[in-house]
C-alpha cells in the first residue's frame, strides 16, 4: 500500500480536477449530438403504437398511407423479417431471452410498435399513422406481477420462435436460484429472525436527450447508424442481422449523447430507422419525443423483494434469504440478469453469513418493458436488504452502524456469491483486494453527527428529524465476459491519438481514459486526442454498462499506453545510448539516469521522417479477470412533516471507495448525479397507469424529477483508497451513487417518526398513512 | 411541401446573436423549431412543453422556454443562443466556470441552464445560492445532481463582478 | 393550424379582429398556452403585445397590473414588493419556472384559469377584479366570475385588459402557500389567506383553496367563523377543522383526496399562523 501511495502522490495528470476534453464545444453548443446534423433529403420517421395492452393484429391495412403524398416508406410485420432478438445491448451471446421480433403480429403493451412511416414531413408523418387501420383483437391485459403469475392468466409470449425464456406457458422471463449452506437449518439457529417484504414502483431514466438515430448511406455508399447510444458494437451486431446486412457494411457512430443511465443499452430505434434508410435509399430522423421516451423506450424492473435475516444475538448474520419477483414488462430485456443482480451485488457485502438462498422470477406483464437503468437491480435488492438489517439490529438493541461492521466484507475477504452469481450465468471467485468500508462509515458518521442526532427525534415546529444510513457496493464491470480495447498513436509532434470503442454517455469517460493515457506516457491532457465509439475507427468496447469504462477500457487504455511508451523508450535510449529501461518520462521529455533528454516531438520527428522509420502504435485488450467493487456509505438526515407526511432531507453525506480517483470533479458528479436520482425515486417519481396498463403522465409536467431548487446539501467524500487490479488504482463509481438513497431516507424516515416505509416512493400520502393519520 | 398549402407564412425578423435575420414562418411556428432549423443546435429539445429548460435562449436578455415561444412574437427582437454567449475565443465567465466546476457531464441541459444563468446575472450580479437555484428551477439535469452547476454559476457571478470592478479602476 | 398572426395596435382593432371570425380566433398572451394546442381555436391569432399593456401602477383604485404584463415584470416589480409584505412576490414566485414566468403573462393567466393555478388562488384571495373589454365597453368584474356558468365561453368574445388588486388597508395581511411534490411542479393544493383586522377582531377574511385538483374556491364556512373572531392558536385549529370538512377535494395521478383534505387543514393553519406571527411581531 505504501508503495501504491507513493506512486499515487506522483501522479501528474491523474488525481486532478482536468476539465472535461469535449466540455468547451459543449458550453459553446457545438452540433454534437445525433439530431445537430442536417442531411440534404432527410426523411422523418414515426412509429405507431399499440392502444392496448393485449391484442392480436389481425389485420393492417396500409394502402391508404402508402399512397399519401410524401410516404415514403411504410413497416409492419407483413412486410418486414420475422427475426427473434432482445432489444438488450448485451455481449454475444446475450444472456436475455429472444422474444421480440421487429413488427409483431401481437401487441403486448400500450405503446408496443406496430408499425412506422418515414416521409418527407413530420405532418406528413403524422397523418399516414393516422391513415394506418389496424385490427386488433383485444386479450386480456395482465398489470402486474400477481395477475402474471396467478393460474390461467393469459400467456404473453405465446410465439413458438422465441429462445431463452424461461417459462413461457407461466409468464417466467427468467428464473434465478442459487443456495449456500442450509438456510433452514440457519434460521433455527439464528437468536433473532427479522423478515420483510418491499416493493418498488416503476420509474423511467429520463435523460435529458430522449433516443434519437439518424442513418444514412454516406459518400462511399456504407450504412452509416449515427445514434444516441450506450453501446454501439452490440447496435451494429444486432441491427446486422435483423436488416440482413454483413457486419461489414455498417458503421455505427456514437457522437456526445445526453445521458443515457441505462435505457441507450438498448436497441430501439436503430432497426427500424435503418431499415427505412435501406428500403429508401434516403437518410432517415426517428427520435423519441418525452411521451414516447417515457411509454415506449425502457423502465427500471419494478420490483417486489422479500429478505430474511437470520443473526446471533451479537448481530452475527447467520443467513440470508431474499427472493425477488421482478416486473420486466412486456419483453425480457435484462429480465435474466437483472434479476441476478439483486443478489449478486448485495449479499457479498454481508459475507459472514454462511447460509443463503436467493431466488426469484422476472415475471412478464402487458406493461412498460424493464431494461437497464443504474444500478440494475442492486438499487431494488438493497432497499430491502439495507432496511431488513436496520431492523434488525433495533431488534437485537444494536447500533446500525456497529451491526454494519460487525458483517460487512473487508479486505482479503470473499463470498461464495461472486463464484455461484454472474451475469445470467455462474460468477467468478474473487478475493478484495481493496476496502475501505470501514473508513466510509465512520467518516459518515462524523459528518452527519450520528451519535448526536440518531434516536433523538428532534422537533421543530410540525417537523421530526432523524437520521438513516445505509451501505452498499457494486461492480466494476462483468469480469471475463466484458472486452474493451485501445489504441494509441503518437504524431510526428508528441501528441497521441487514443482511439476507444468506449462510449462516453455524458460520464466524462473520454477525459477519464485521456487522463490514464498521459499519465502513462509522461504528457500533459491537451497531448491526447481522443476519438470514441465508432465501429469503422475504434476498436471494439463492449459499451458502457455495468459500471465498466474505467476499471475494463481504462486498463486496456493504460495497457496500450505502457505498450507505446515502452516503443518510446526504446527509440530515445537508441538516441540517448542509454538502456531504454533506465529512462524516464516526464513533461513531455525521455529523462536519462545522467539528465540528459530528448524530446517527445523529437522522438516524433526521428521515427516519421528521419531513422528507423515506423509508426509508433499499439493497440491492447482487457478482459477484467474480476469485479473489483466500489463501496458506499449513505448518510440521510430527514425532517418528516407530521402534518402533511412531507419529507424534507436536510441533508445527505456519501462516503466512497471507488479505488483512486482519475478526476475528482467527475466521480464526484458520479456519486452526486445518482444520488439525486435516487432520491428522486426514493420520493417522488412514479409512472402512474390506468386500469388498461396506459400510462397517466407521460411527461415531464406530470412525471417530476429533482430539480435544482429540491437538492438537499449533498456532502460527497472519496476516501483515498486503491485498487491494485485497477488503472491507476481505480474502480468504478458511476452507478453504486442510487443504491444508498432509498434505504438511507427509509431507514432515516423510521429513527424520525417510527414508521417502516415498504413501498416506494414515500410520498407525503403514504408517509401520513403509514403513521395512522390518514385512511390508507 | 408536397400537400396543399393551407398555412399562410409571414415574415419576421430577428437578431439573432447580435446578426439581423429574417424568416419565413408558420404563425404558431416556435422560437426552438425557427433555431434549429436555422442551425442554431446548441439550443436543444428535452421535451417541448416548457418542462425541462433545455432550450432556453434569452430573448431581449431574458430567459424563456424557446419551445413556449412563438417565433412571431419574437419578431425586432433580439435573440441570444448559446452559440452567441461567448466572444471569440473568449467564454463568457459562465462557461468558462461551468468548465472550470466540472459542472458539465452529457452537456444536454447545459445551454439551457447556462442561459437561464446568464438572464439571471443580468439582472442580479451578486444572487445568492438560492437565488441561483431558483433560476435554474425550470432547467432539468439528470447528469449532475446540480451541486457543481450551482457552484459555477456562484462563481461566474463572482468573476463578472470582479471584472466590473477592474473595467471601473480602469477608468 | 394557424393561418394568420395578427398584431392589433390598439384595444378597439383587437376587439374587432376578434369579433370578425370569433369561432377561428385565439387571443395571443404570451403564447404558451397556443404552443401547447391547449387554445381550441388557433387560426386567427390576435396578439396583444402592441396594445401598450404591460405596466404596473398604483392608482386609487388599487394596484394595477397591465394584461400582458409577465409573471417575471410583477415580481421583480418594487410597487408589488411593497404590497402586503411582499405576499405577490412570495406566492409569483413559485408558479412555474423562471424561463414559463418571463413567458408568461398575467392575462394569460387569469383568462387561462388553470384549476391548478397558485394565480388565481393568491389574486382570489386579493379581492382581485379583471377589467374587460367587450368591444362596446369596460367593465370590472371579480375574478370570481371566472368560475360562474358560461362566462369562460363569453370571455373567448372580450379581451382582458387589467387586473386590479384593492389596496389593502391598515390592518390588513394576507399569505400564500403552495404544496407540490418538487419546486418546479404544479400544486398539490394551494391556499391563500386575507384577514383585515382593523382593531381587536377580524372584520373579513377570504380564504381560498385552489388544485383541490378542480379550481380555486372561497372556503365561506371558515371566513364566516373568522369574522369577529381574533386569532388565536385554538381559532386556527378549527378554521382548519372546518376547512377540512368544508372543502371539496378529489383524487387525480398527484395525490389523492382524504390527503388533500389534510393539506387544507395544514393551508389554512400554516397561512393564519403566519399571519397571527406577523402581527405579534408587528406589536
Amino acid at each position: 500500500m505504501n508503495v501504491k501511495t507513493a506512486k499515487k502522490s506522483d501522479f501528474q495528470v491523474v488525481g486532478k480536477n482536468e476539465i472535461k476534453i469535449d466540455g468547451r464545444s459543449l458550453v459553446i453548443g457545438k452540433p454534437k449530438f445525433t439530431a445537430d446534423i442536417d442531411l440534404p433529403e432527410t426523411l422523418i420517421a414515426k412509429v405507431l403504437y399499440s392502444p392496448h395492452p393485449h391484442a392480436r393484429i389481425l389485420d393492417i391495412d396500409t394502402s391508404r398511407a402508402e399512397a399519401l403524398a410524401g410516404v415514403a416508406c411504410v413497416l409492419t410485420y407483413k412486410n418486414t423479417e420475422r427475426i427473434p432478438y432482445t432489444t438488450a445491448g448485451q455481449g454475444y451471446p446475450e444472456p436475455s431471452p429472444y422474444d421480440t421480433v421487429i413488427f409483431d403480429n401481437k401487441v403486448r403493451f400500450v405503446g408496443d410498435r406496430v408499425a412506422a412511416v418515414a416521409a418527407e414531413t413530420e405532418e406528413i408523418v403524422r397523418k399516414a399513422l393516422r391513415l394506418i387501420k389496424v385490427q386488433y383483437q383485444e386479450l386480456q391485459p395482465v398489470l402486474s406481477i400477481d395477475a402474471a403469475a396467478a393460474s390461467g392468466a393469459p400467456i404473453i409470449h405465446d410465439e413458438e420462435d422465441s429462445a431463452g425464456i424461461y417459462d413461457a406457458e407461466r409468464n417466467i422471463a427468467a428464473n434465478v436460484d442459487i443456495d449456500v449452506g442450509d438456510t433452514t437449518r440457519g434460521f433455527t439457529q439464528s437468536d433473532v429472525v427479522v423478515e420483510r417484504v418491499c416493493e418498488l414502483q416503476h420509474v423511467q431514466h429520463t435523460p435529458i436527450e430522449p433516443h434519437v438515430c439518424l442513418s444514412y448511406f454516406d459518400t462511399d455508399d456504407r450504412l452509416v447508424i449515427r445514434t444516441s447510444t450506450q453501446v454501439p458494437f452490440h447496435v451494429r451486431r444486432i441491427v446486422a442481422r435483423l436488416i440482413n446486412v454483413p457486419i461489414r457494411d455498417i458503421r455505427v457512430i456514437k457522437p456526445r449523447i445526453g445521458g443515457g443511465f441505462g435505457v441507450k443499452q438498448e436497441i430501439l430505434l436503430e432497426d427500424i430507422c435503418a431499415l427505412l434508410t435501406l428500403r429508401t435509399g434516403r437518410p432517415v430522423l426517428l427520435e423519441y419525443n418525452r411521451r414516447e421516451e417515457f411509454v415506449s423506450s425502457r423502465i427500471r424492473h419494478p420490483m417486489r423483494v422479500r429478505v430474511k435475516l437470520g443473526a446471533k444475538k451479537d448481530g452475527r448474520l447467520t443467513t440470508i434469504e431474499m427472493e425477488a419477483t421482478s416486473n420486466t414488462g412486456a419483453y425480457g430485456s435484462h429480465s435474466l440478469t437483472v434479476l441476478s443482480n439483486v443478489g449478486s451485488k448485495t449479499l457479498p457485502l454481508y459475507n459472514k453469513a454462511e447460509n443463503i438462498h436467493f431466488y426469484g422470477n422476472a415475471l412478464y406483464t402487458t406493461m412498460p418493458v424493464a431494461g437497464a437503468y443504474r444500478g440494475y437491480g442492486a438499487t431494488q435488492g438493497y432497499f430491502a436488504l439495507e432496511t431488513a438489517i436496520d431492523e434488525l439490529a433495533e431488534q437485537l438493541g444494536i447500533d446500525p452502524l456497529t451491526i454494519r461492521s460487525r458483517n460487512h466484507i473487508r479486505v482479503n475477504e470473499t463470498s461464495p456469491i461472486f463464484e455461484k452469481l454472474g451475469e445470467g450465468r455462474e460468477g467468478v471467485a474473487q478475493r478484495m483486494k481493496s476496502c475501505e468500508l470501514p473508513r466510509c462509515i465512520t467518516i459518515g458518521a462524523q459528518q452527519i453527527g450520528w451519535k448526536e442526532k440518531r434516536g433523538t427525534k428532534v422537533r421543530r415546529g410540525s417537523k421530526v428529524h432523524g437520521v438513516g444510513m445505509a451501505i452498499s457496493m457494486q461492480g466494476s464491470g462483468i469480469p471475463e465476459i466484458d472486452m474493451a480495447a485501445a489504441t494509441i498513436k503518437m504524431n510526428e509532434d508528441g501528441s497521441f491519438n487514443l482511439l476507444v470503442g468506449a462510449t462516453d454517455l455524458g460520464t466524462g469517460s473520454d477525459t477519464i481514459l485521456a487522463q490514464i493515457a498521459a499519465e502513462v506516457l509522461g504528457v500533459p491532457l491537451s497531448k491526447i486526442i481522443v476519438y470514441s465509439s465508432d465501429t469503422d475507427f475504434t476498436p471494439f468496447d463492449t459499451g458502457a454498462y455495468a459500471s465498466s469504462t474505467t476499471y475494463v477500457s481504462g486498463k486496456a487504455t493504460e495497457k496500450a499506453a505502457q505498450d507505446v511508451r515502452t516503443q518510446i523508450l526504446q527509440v530515445a535510449g537508441k538516441m540517448l545510448e542509454e538502456d531504454s529501461t533506465d529512462l524516464t518520462i516526464k513533461g513531455e521529455q525521455i529523462i536519462g539516469h545522467n539528465g540528459q533528454t530528448v524530446s517527445l516531438a523529437e522522438i516524433g520527428h526521428r521515427v516519421a521522417y528521419q531513422v528507423d522509420q515506423r509508426q509508433i502504435i499499439a493497440s491492447a485488450s482487457c478482459v477484467p479477470a474480476e469485479s473489483p467493487a466500489p463501496f458506499m456509505a449513505n448518510f440521510a438526515e430527514v425532517a418528516v412533516d407530521t402534518e402533511t407526511g412531507e419529507v424534507e432531507i436536510v441533508k445527505y453525506v456519501a462516503v466512497v471507495d471507488c479505488g483512486s480517483v482519475i478526476n475528482p470533479h467527475m466521480a464526484e458528479g458520479q456519486v452526486e448525479g445518482a444520488i439525486v436520482n435516487g432520491i428522486g425515486y426514493a420520493l417522488h417519481e412514479e409512472m402512474i397507469f390506468n386500469s388498461r396498463g396506459s400510462m397517466r403522465n407521460p411527461s415531464l409536467f406530470d412525471y417530476k424529477i429533482p430539480g435544482a431548487a429540491d437538492i438537499p446539501p449533498l456532502e460527497v467524500i472519496l476516501v483515498d483508497s486503491y485498487e491494485p487490479t485497477g488503472p491507476m488504482g481505480a474502480k468504478s463509481v458511476g452507478e453504486i451513487g442510487i443504491n444508498g438513497p432509498i434505504p438511507a431516507i427509509a431507514n432515516a424516515i423510521y429513527d424520525a417518526v417510527g414508521v417502516r416505509l415498504r413501498v416506494t416512493p414515500f410520498t407525503p400520502q403514504r408517509v401520513l398513512a403509514a403513521m395512522g393519520k390518514l385512511p390508507d | 411541401m408536397t400537400e396543399k398549402e393551407n398555412t399562410m407564412m409571414m415574415r419576421i425578423e430577428l437578431i439573432v446573436n447580435c446578426i439581423r435575420k429574417t424568416f419565413s414562418i408558420s404563425p404558431t411556428e416556435t422560437l426552438l423549431s425557427l433555431l434549429r432549423r436555422a442551425g442554431y443546435k446548441g439550443v436543444k429539445q428535452g421535451c417541448g412543453s416548457g418542462d425541462c429548460g433545455a432550450c432556453a435562449v434569452l430573448v431581449d436578455s431574458r430567459a424563456v422556454n424557446a419551445c413556449l415561444t412563438m417565433a412571431a412574437k419574437a419578431d425586432g427582437r433580439q435573440v441570444t443562443t448559446i452559440e452567441g454567449l461567448a466572444e471569440i475565443n473568449r467564454l463568457h465567465p459562465l462557461q468558462q466556470a461551468f468548465l472550470d466546476e466540472g459542472a458539465v457531464q452529457c452537456g444536454y441541459c447545459t445551454p439551457g441552464m447556462i442561459i437561464a444563468a446568464a438572464g439571471l446575472l443580468m439582472r442580479n450580479s451578486n444572487p445568492t445560492e438560492t437565488e441561483v437555484k431558483e433560476a435554474i428551477a425550470g432547467n432539468l439535469c439528470r447528469c449532475t445532481g446540480y451541486i457543481k452547476p450551482v457552484n459555477a454559476i456562484m462563481r461566474a457571478a463572482q468573476s463578472l463582478r470582479e471584472k466590473e470592478e477592474d473595467e471601473c479602476k480602469n477608468r | 393550424m394557424a393561418g394568420e398572426f395578427l398584431r392589433p395596435a390598439d384595444i378597439k382593432e383587437a376587439i374587432a379582429l376578434l369579433h370578425q371570425d370569433e369561432e377561428r380566433a385565439s387571443i395571443v398572451g404570451g403564447g404558451i398556452e397556443i404552443v401547447l394546442g391547449r387554445s381550441p381555436a388557433a387560426e386567427r391569432l390576435i396578439d396583444l403585445s402592441r396594445l401598450g399593456l404591460s405596466y404596473i401602477v398604483e392608482r386609487k383604485e388599487g394596484l394595477v397590473i397591465g394584461a400582458t404584463t409577465t409573471i417575471a415584470q410583477i415580481i421583480e416589480n418594487p410597487l408589488t414588493a411593497r404590497f402586503l409584505n411582499k405576499v405577490i412576490v412570495e406566492g409569483l414566485r413559485q408558479v412555474g419556472s423562471p424561463l414559463i414566468r418571463n413567458l408568461a403573462t398575467i392575462g394569460g393567466a387569469i383568462a387561462r384559469a388553470h384549476p391548478w393555478s397558485d394565480v388565481t388562488t393568491l389574486f382570489l384571495a386579493l379581492g382581485g377584479t379583471m377589467v374587460i373589454h367587450d368591444g362596446e365597453e369596460e367593465r370590472t368584474l371579480s375574478l370570481s366570475a371566472l368560475y360562474e356558468r358560461g362566462f369562460r365561453r363569453r370571455l373567448a368574445q372580450m379581451i382582458i385588459t387589467e387586473i386590479i388588486l384593492p389596496s389593502p388597508p391598515a390592518g390588513a395581511a394576507a399569505v400564500f402557500i403552495k404544496f407540490s411534490r418538487t419546486a418546479f411542479d404544479i400544486a398539490l393544493l394551494n391556499c391563500a389567506c386575507f384577514i383585515f383586522r382593523p382593531h381587536d377582531c377580524i372584520e373579513q377574511a377570504r380564504i381560498i383553496i385552489g388544485a383541490r385538483p378542480q379550481h380555486s374556491v372561497p372556503v365561506s364556512a371558515v371566513e364566516e367563523f373568522l369574522a369577529g373572531r381574533d386569532l388565536t392558536d385554538s381559532t386556527i385549529r378549527e378554521a382548519a377543522m372546518i376547512g377540512r370538512e368544508t372543502v371539496h377535494t378529489a383524487d387525480d395521478i398527484r395525490t389523492g383526496k382524504e390527503y388533500r383534505k389534510t393539506l387544507v387543514a395544514a393551508g389554512i393553519r400554516r397561512t393564519l399562523t403566519q399571519i397571527m406571527h406577523q402581527w405579534n411581531k408587528e406589536r
